[in-house]
Protein backbone atom coordinates (compact mmCIF):
# COMPACT_ATOMS: atom_id res chain seq x y z
CA UNK A 1 0.00 0.00 0.00
CA UNK A 2 1.30 3.43 -0.92
CA UNK A 3 2.54 5.51 2.01
CA UNK A 4 0.85 8.89 2.36
CA UNK A 5 3.19 11.17 4.18
CA UNK A 6 4.67 13.72 1.84
CA UNK A 7 4.29 17.37 2.66
CA UNK A 8 4.47 19.85 -0.15
CA UNK A 9 5.35 23.52 -0.22
CA UNK A 10 4.11 25.14 -3.40
CA UNK A 11 6.03 28.28 -4.32
CA UNK A 12 4.10 30.53 -6.62
CA UNK A 13 4.53 34.12 -7.74
CA UNK A 14 4.83 36.01 -10.96
CA UNK A 15 7.81 35.77 -13.31
CA UNK A 16 10.96 37.16 -11.79
CA UNK A 17 9.54 37.68 -8.30
CA UNK A 18 12.40 35.73 -6.70
CA UNK A 19 10.87 32.29 -6.11
CA UNK A 20 14.07 30.39 -6.87
CA UNK A 21 16.17 32.63 -4.62
CA UNK A 22 13.74 32.18 -1.74
CA UNK A 23 13.65 28.45 -2.37
CA UNK A 24 17.43 28.30 -2.20
CA UNK A 25 17.46 30.25 1.08
CA UNK A 26 14.78 27.98 2.55
CA UNK A 27 16.65 24.86 1.49
CA UNK A 28 19.89 26.08 3.06
CA UNK A 29 18.06 26.68 6.35
CA UNK A 30 15.93 23.56 6.37
CA UNK A 31 18.66 21.09 5.45
CA UNK A 32 21.35 22.50 7.73
CA UNK A 33 20.55 20.04 10.54
CA UNK A 34 20.51 17.03 8.18
CA UNK A 35 17.26 15.78 9.73
CA UNK A 36 15.00 16.07 6.72
CA UNK A 37 15.33 15.09 3.09
CA UNK A 38 13.71 17.26 0.48
CA UNK A 39 13.21 17.10 -3.24
CA UNK A 40 12.64 20.14 -5.39
CA UNK A 41 10.29 19.97 -8.34
CA UNK A 42 10.88 22.77 -10.81
CA UNK A 43 8.37 23.91 -13.39
CA UNK A 44 9.26 26.36 -16.13
CA UNK A 45 7.32 27.43 -19.20
CA UNK A 46 10.48 27.73 -21.28
CA UNK A 47 11.67 24.79 -23.34
CA UNK A 48 14.95 24.64 -21.45
CA UNK A 49 15.20 24.39 -17.67
CA UNK A 50 17.41 27.01 -16.01
CA UNK A 51 16.40 26.84 -12.35
CA UNK A 52 17.08 23.10 -12.15
CA UNK A 53 20.80 23.43 -12.96
CA UNK A 54 20.95 26.52 -10.72
CA UNK A 55 19.68 24.58 -7.70
CA UNK A 56 21.63 21.43 -8.56
CA UNK A 57 24.78 23.56 -8.58
CA UNK A 58 23.98 24.20 -4.90
CA UNK A 59 23.89 20.45 -4.22
CA UNK A 60 20.11 20.07 -4.11
CA UNK A 61 18.02 17.24 -5.53
CA UNK A 62 15.88 18.55 -8.35
CA UNK A 63 13.34 17.15 -10.78
CA UNK A 64 12.19 19.30 -13.67
CA UNK A 65 9.01 19.78 -15.61
CA UNK A 66 9.48 22.35 -18.32
CA UNK A 67 8.06 23.46 -21.64
CA UNK A 68 4.64 24.12 -20.13
CA UNK A 69 2.78 25.05 -17.00
CA UNK A 70 1.74 22.52 -14.33
CA UNK A 71 -1.53 24.33 -13.71
CA UNK A 72 -2.73 23.38 -17.18
CA UNK A 73 -0.65 21.61 -19.88
CA UNK A 74 1.52 19.59 -17.51
CA UNK A 75 -1.01 18.76 -14.79
CA UNK A 76 -0.85 15.02 -15.52
CA UNK A 77 2.95 15.10 -15.56
CA UNK A 78 2.88 16.77 -12.16
CA UNK A 79 0.85 13.94 -10.65
CA UNK A 80 3.01 11.24 -12.25
CA UNK A 81 6.21 12.92 -11.12
CA UNK A 82 5.03 13.35 -7.52
CA UNK A 83 4.08 9.66 -7.33
CA UNK A 84 7.46 8.74 -8.76
CA UNK A 85 9.25 10.99 -6.24
CA UNK A 86 7.37 9.31 -3.41
CA UNK A 87 8.05 5.80 -4.71
CA UNK A 88 11.71 6.25 -5.56
CA UNK A 89 13.03 8.93 -3.21
CA UNK A 90 10.53 8.90 -0.35
CA UNK A 91 11.46 12.40 0.89
CA UNK A 92 10.02 14.18 3.93
CA UNK A 93 8.91 16.98 1.71
CA UNK A 94 8.70 18.36 -1.78
CA UNK A 95 9.20 21.99 -2.71
CA UNK A 96 7.29 22.61 -5.89
CA UNK A 97 8.30 25.79 -7.69
CA UNK A 98 5.48 26.59 -10.06
CA UNK A 99 6.09 28.58 -13.20
CA UNK A 100 5.56 32.31 -12.90
CA UNK A 101 2.43 31.95 -15.02
CA UNK A 102 0.76 29.30 -12.87
CA UNK A 103 -2.59 29.63 -11.17
CA UNK A 104 -2.15 27.97 -7.77
CA UNK A 105 -5.85 27.14 -7.37
CA UNK A 106 -5.65 24.91 -10.47
CA UNK A 107 -2.64 23.10 -9.02
CA UNK A 108 -4.39 22.64 -5.69
CA UNK A 109 -7.36 21.10 -7.51
CA UNK A 110 -5.08 18.70 -9.37
CA UNK A 111 -3.31 17.69 -6.17
CA UNK A 112 -6.57 17.26 -4.27
CA UNK A 113 -8.19 15.11 -6.91
CA UNK A 114 -5.37 12.97 -8.24
CA UNK A 115 -2.35 13.09 -5.99
CA UNK A 116 -2.92 10.98 -2.91
CA UNK A 117 0.74 10.82 -1.90
CA UNK A 118 0.66 14.41 -0.65
CA UNK A 119 -1.05 14.84 2.70
CA UNK A 120 -0.44 18.52 3.38
CA UNK A 121 0.17 21.53 1.15
CA UNK A 122 1.45 24.97 2.06
CA UNK A 123 1.02 27.61 -0.63
CA UNK A 124 3.78 30.19 -0.42
CA UNK A 125 3.37 33.11 -2.80
CA UNK A 126 6.20 35.47 -3.60
CA UNK A 127 5.31 39.07 -4.46
CA UNK A 128 7.77 41.38 -6.16
CA UNK A 129 7.61 44.61 -4.16
CA UNK A 130 9.44 46.52 -6.88
CA UNK A 131 7.10 45.49 -9.69
CA UNK A 132 3.73 44.93 -8.01
CA UNK A 133 2.21 48.27 -9.01
CA UNK A 134 3.51 47.98 -12.58
CA UNK A 135 2.05 44.50 -12.97
CA UNK A 136 -1.31 45.53 -11.55
CA UNK A 137 -1.37 48.64 -13.76
CA UNK A 138 -0.60 46.41 -16.74
CA UNK A 139 -3.78 44.52 -15.89
CA UNK A 140 -2.36 41.13 -15.04
CA UNK A 141 -5.04 39.59 -12.79
CA UNK A 142 -2.84 36.56 -12.18
CA UNK A 143 -0.89 38.52 -9.57
CA UNK A 144 -3.87 38.63 -7.24
CA UNK A 145 -4.96 35.08 -8.13
CA UNK A 146 -1.57 33.94 -6.87
CA UNK A 147 -1.97 35.79 -3.57
CA UNK A 148 -5.52 34.71 -2.72
CA UNK A 149 -5.00 30.99 -1.92
CA UNK A 150 -1.68 31.41 -0.07
CA UNK A 151 -1.05 30.49 3.55
CA UNK A 152 2.21 32.42 3.37
CA UNK A 153 2.92 35.53 1.31
CA UNK A 154 6.49 36.70 0.97
CA UNK A 155 6.96 40.29 -0.15
CA UNK A 156 10.41 40.17 -1.72
CA UNK A 157 12.84 42.86 -2.92
CA UNK A 158 11.99 45.27 -0.11
CA UNK A 159 15.48 46.69 -0.54
CA UNK A 160 14.26 48.27 -3.80
CA UNK A 161 11.29 50.16 -2.34
CA UNK A 162 10.67 52.55 0.54
CA UNK A 163 9.42 51.40 3.94
CA UNK A 164 6.18 53.27 3.26
CA UNK A 165 5.63 51.43 -0.01
CA UNK A 166 6.39 48.10 1.67
CA UNK A 167 3.84 48.85 4.39
CA UNK A 168 1.28 49.92 1.81
CA UNK A 169 1.78 46.73 -0.19
CA UNK A 170 1.61 44.60 2.96
CA UNK A 171 -1.73 46.17 3.85
CA UNK A 172 -2.98 45.61 0.31
CA UNK A 173 -1.98 41.94 0.42
CA UNK A 174 -3.64 41.56 3.83
CA UNK A 175 -6.88 42.94 2.41
CA UNK A 176 -6.74 40.39 -0.41
CA UNK A 177 -5.90 37.48 1.86
CA UNK A 178 -6.67 38.11 5.51
CA UNK A 179 -5.57 34.66 6.72
CA UNK A 180 -2.10 34.55 5.19
CA UNK A 181 1.04 35.15 7.20
CA UNK A 182 2.93 37.94 5.45
CA UNK A 183 6.70 38.31 5.49
CA UNK A 184 8.80 41.14 4.09
CA UNK A 185 12.21 40.04 2.89
CA UNK A 186 15.08 40.83 0.60
CA UNK A 187 16.76 37.71 -0.71
CA UNK A 188 19.42 39.88 -2.32
CA UNK A 189 20.41 41.44 1.01
CA UNK A 190 19.53 38.36 3.05
CA UNK A 191 17.37 40.39 5.39
CA UNK A 192 14.59 39.07 7.61
CA UNK A 193 14.59 35.51 6.29
CA UNK A 194 14.59 33.67 9.64
CA UNK A 195 10.93 34.25 10.58
CA UNK A 196 9.92 32.93 7.16
CA UNK A 197 12.16 29.91 7.59
CA UNK A 198 10.61 29.15 10.98
CA UNK A 199 7.11 29.46 9.51
CA UNK A 200 7.90 26.95 6.77
CA UNK A 201 9.59 24.66 9.27
CA UNK A 202 6.29 24.32 11.17
CA UNK A 203 5.14 21.99 8.41
CA UNK A 204 7.57 19.35 9.77
CA UNK A 205 7.08 19.91 13.50
CA UNK B 1 -2.57 42.56 -20.71
CA UNK B 2 -3.07 38.83 -20.67
CA UNK B 3 -0.62 35.95 -20.29
CA UNK B 4 -1.20 35.14 -23.96
CA UNK B 5 0.53 38.44 -24.76
CA UNK B 6 3.84 37.03 -23.57
CA UNK B 7 6.21 35.36 -26.00
CA UNK B 8 8.33 32.51 -24.64
CA UNK B 9 11.60 31.76 -26.38
CA UNK B 10 14.33 29.38 -25.25
CA UNK B 11 17.72 29.09 -26.96
CA UNK B 12 20.99 27.33 -26.33
CA UNK B 13 24.12 28.32 -28.26
CA UNK B 14 27.49 26.59 -28.17
CA UNK B 15 30.37 26.75 -28.55
CA UNK B 16 31.04 30.40 -27.78
CA UNK B 17 34.19 32.24 -26.84
CA UNK B 18 35.10 35.77 -25.80
CA UNK B 19 37.90 38.03 -26.96
CA UNK B 20 39.15 41.07 -25.06
CA UNK B 21 36.47 40.82 -22.39
CA UNK B 22 35.92 38.52 -19.45
CA UNK B 23 32.97 36.13 -19.87
CA UNK B 24 31.14 38.05 -17.15
CA UNK B 25 31.67 41.38 -18.91
CA UNK B 26 30.63 39.92 -22.25
CA UNK B 27 27.47 38.56 -20.65
CA UNK B 28 26.62 41.89 -19.03
CA UNK B 29 27.16 43.81 -22.29
CA UNK B 30 25.20 41.21 -24.24
CA UNK B 31 22.24 41.41 -21.86
CA UNK B 32 22.20 45.21 -21.81
CA UNK B 33 22.30 45.29 -25.63
CA UNK B 34 19.67 42.58 -26.03
CA UNK B 35 17.27 44.18 -23.53
CA UNK B 36 17.74 47.64 -25.11
CA UNK B 37 16.91 46.07 -28.48
CA UNK B 38 13.77 44.47 -27.07
CA UNK B 39 12.60 47.80 -25.66
CA UNK B 40 13.29 49.53 -29.01
CA UNK B 41 11.16 46.88 -30.72
CA UNK B 42 8.18 47.69 -28.49
CA UNK B 43 8.58 45.37 -25.54
CA UNK B 44 5.75 46.26 -23.15
CA UNK B 45 7.04 44.18 -20.29
CA UNK B 46 9.93 41.91 -19.45
CA UNK B 47 8.37 38.89 -17.76
CA UNK B 48 11.73 37.28 -17.06
CA UNK B 49 14.92 36.80 -19.00
CA UNK B 50 17.08 34.21 -17.32
CA UNK B 51 19.72 31.75 -18.23
CA UNK B 52 23.28 30.64 -17.76
CA UNK B 53 26.64 31.09 -19.36
CA UNK B 54 28.45 27.81 -18.83
CA UNK B 55 31.87 26.29 -19.16
CA UNK B 56 32.56 22.60 -18.73
CA UNK B 57 32.81 22.95 -14.96
CA UNK B 58 30.95 26.07 -14.01
CA UNK B 59 27.85 28.17 -14.58
CA UNK B 60 27.25 31.90 -14.35
CA UNK B 61 23.49 32.34 -13.89
CA UNK B 62 21.69 35.54 -14.83
CA UNK B 63 18.26 37.04 -14.31
CA UNK B 64 16.74 40.21 -15.75
CA UNK B 65 13.31 41.67 -14.98
CA UNK B 66 13.79 45.33 -15.84
CA UNK B 67 15.86 47.40 -18.22
CA UNK B 68 16.75 49.87 -15.48
CA UNK B 69 18.67 47.58 -13.18
CA UNK B 70 21.56 45.43 -14.29
CA UNK B 71 21.18 41.67 -14.38
CA UNK B 72 21.27 39.60 -11.23
CA UNK B 73 24.32 37.35 -11.53
CA UNK B 74 25.18 34.30 -9.49
CA UNK B 75 27.89 31.70 -9.80
CA UNK B 76 31.01 31.48 -11.91
CA UNK B 77 33.82 32.31 -12.27
CA UNK B 78 34.42 31.46 -15.92
CA UNK B 79 37.82 31.75 -17.58
CA UNK B 80 38.19 33.78 -20.77
CA UNK B 81 40.03 30.96 -22.54
CA UNK B 82 37.29 28.38 -21.90
CA UNK B 83 34.78 27.26 -24.46
CA UNK B 84 31.36 28.45 -23.35
CA UNK B 85 27.68 27.80 -23.95
CA UNK B 86 24.79 30.19 -23.44
CA UNK B 87 21.34 29.02 -22.41
CA UNK B 88 18.55 31.57 -22.23
CA UNK B 89 14.82 31.68 -21.55
CA UNK B 90 13.11 34.84 -22.68
CA UNK B 91 9.56 35.70 -21.60
CA UNK B 92 8.51 39.14 -22.78
CA UNK B 93 5.33 40.89 -23.87
CA UNK B 94 5.02 42.90 -27.04
CA UNK B 95 7.75 41.38 -29.21
CA UNK B 96 7.32 38.49 -31.64
CA UNK B 97 9.51 35.41 -31.63
CA UNK B 98 11.17 36.26 -34.97
CA UNK B 99 12.24 39.67 -33.70
CA UNK B 100 13.48 38.21 -30.43
CA UNK B 101 15.59 35.73 -32.40
CA UNK B 102 17.04 38.45 -34.61
CA UNK B 103 17.90 40.66 -31.64
CA UNK B 104 19.36 37.74 -29.73
CA UNK B 105 21.62 36.72 -32.60
CA UNK B 106 22.71 40.30 -33.23
CA UNK B 107 23.61 40.96 -29.59
CA UNK B 108 25.33 37.62 -29.27
CA UNK B 109 27.58 38.31 -32.25
CA UNK B 110 28.55 41.70 -30.88
CA UNK B 111 30.02 40.34 -27.67
CA UNK B 112 30.83 36.68 -28.29
CA UNK B 113 32.69 34.81 -31.00
CA UNK B 114 30.77 32.03 -32.67
CA UNK B 115 32.14 29.26 -34.85
CA UNK B 116 32.47 30.29 -38.49
CA UNK B 117 33.57 33.82 -37.65
CA UNK B 118 30.22 35.01 -36.30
Amino acid sequence: MRKVSMKLVMLTGFLGSGKTSILLDLMRGLTSDGEHRFVILENEVGEIGIDGPFLEAEGLRVRELFSGCICCQLAADLVTTLHEIQDVLDPDGVFLEASGMARPKNILETLGRYCKVVDEVMVLTVVDAARYDTLIEAGIPLINLQIEPAQVVVINKIDLVSKEDTSKLTAQVARMNSTADIYQVSTLKGTDLNPLLERVRTLWT
Amino acid sequence: MDLEDFTVVARRVEPLSVTGLSPREALEYFLADFVAGLMDEGCIMIGHIKGMLSSEDNHLFFSVTTQDDGPGLHGGPLDADEQLSLTINVIVAGVEEEKIDRLFEGSLKRFFSLPGGG
